[in-house]
């Protein structure tokens, strides 16, 4: 008994069976890849509230009002960058292109997160007084 | 009657001595992802249901888990019922489908079908027990069972090889 006749000895029901399981898994790969490929979105908080939500897949300018005026912020090429700031230091403006993580401008009270979506915004470690 | 019985004792001992020596070579091997294993063991588990039926395949896999989880030191944990799960639902699965349907599929066919519902309950438990979220267990599931489906067609082939060969073996006595 050699390989090539155990191939032979094999059902139509096992050479059916194989190539539904093998198609029906690469068909679900693609399919799951379609549904969970726009996942990573953008949150944008200003004064704490959360004013927008946005695909880092789409390119984008978005403007948002803080507390000393407008920010404008870009999304480009799956990364966020702050283009104006009415802040002082401009410290979110020289944090550059971001791909993951966070930029927060504090004077203007903008904070704009990148990652999964969660429930109830920011979670918060803890708090000491 | 008595020595059929004590043969099949010492084929029982014999076979599950087999497996966990394979399941705990297995162990040994490194691969890609943690978890993703070829289960040659189920082999074993098809020569004994194809040659001495459900009984000794239960035994011969209920002896296996046990003693390899034993050997890797996962005795009581959540990859222990992973893998007691898996063989019981893949021993199942096989026996009713020879049972119920018998010359429908070669042993290529039931290894596969074997493998897919070992993965499906391992996916189940790992679930209930470790990862408890959705989404990753969703999008990891059809990649598993595609290696499954592919480890399954290899050890149907296998064991094919085998059973014929001790078939031969066995018709003189």
């Amino acid at each position: 008994m050699n390989l090539h006749q155990i191939v032979r000895n094999t059902t139509k029901a096992d050479r059916i069976l194989i190539l539904f399981l093998i198609i029906f898994c690469f068909s679900l790969i693609i399919f799951f890849n379609r549904i969970f490929s726009n996942k990573p979105s953008i949150h944008i908080y200003s004064e704490g509230k959360e004013v927008y939500i946005l695909s880092l897949n789409e390119n984008n300018q978005v403007n948002i009002k803080g507390r000393l005026g407008i920010t404008t912020i870009e999304i480009k090429d799956k990364k966020v960058r702050f283009i104006s700031s009415p802040c002082k230091n401009k410290l979110c403006i020289k944090q550059g292109w971001k791909d993951s993580g966070s930029i927060i401008c504090l004077p203007n009270n903008v904070i704009v997160s990148i990652g999964e979506y969660r429930k109830g915004g920011i979670e918060i470690d803890a708090i000491t007084k | 009657m008595k020595l059929t019985q004590l043969q099949n004792k010492y084929q029982i001992a014999l076979l599950s001595a087999f497996a966990i020596g394979i399941h705990s070579i297995e162990n040994l091997l490194p691969s890609p992802i943690p978890w993703l294993r070829f289960g040659f063991a189920n082999i074993i588990t098809l020569i004994a249901l194809y040659i001495y039926g459900f009984r000794a395949a239960f035994t011969v896999t209920l002896i296996r888990t046990f003693i390899s989880s034993l050997i890797n030191g996962t005795f009581p944990g959540p990859a222990y019922l992973m893998s007691l799960g898996g063989g019981i639902a893949a021993t199942i699965s096989m026996w009713l489908i020879i049972y119920l349907i018998p010359h429908l599929f070669s042993a290529v066919g039931i290894s596969v079908i074997g493998a897919f519902f070992h993965n499906t309950i391992q996916i189940f438990i790992a679930y209930l027990l470790l990862i408890q979220c959705l989404e990753p267990v969703i999008l990891v599931s059809p990649l598993i069972i595609l290696a499954g489906t592919i480890a399954g067609t290899i050890n149907g082939i296998v064991a094919e090889f085998v059973i014929a060969n001790l078939k031969n073996q066995l018709k003189p006595t």
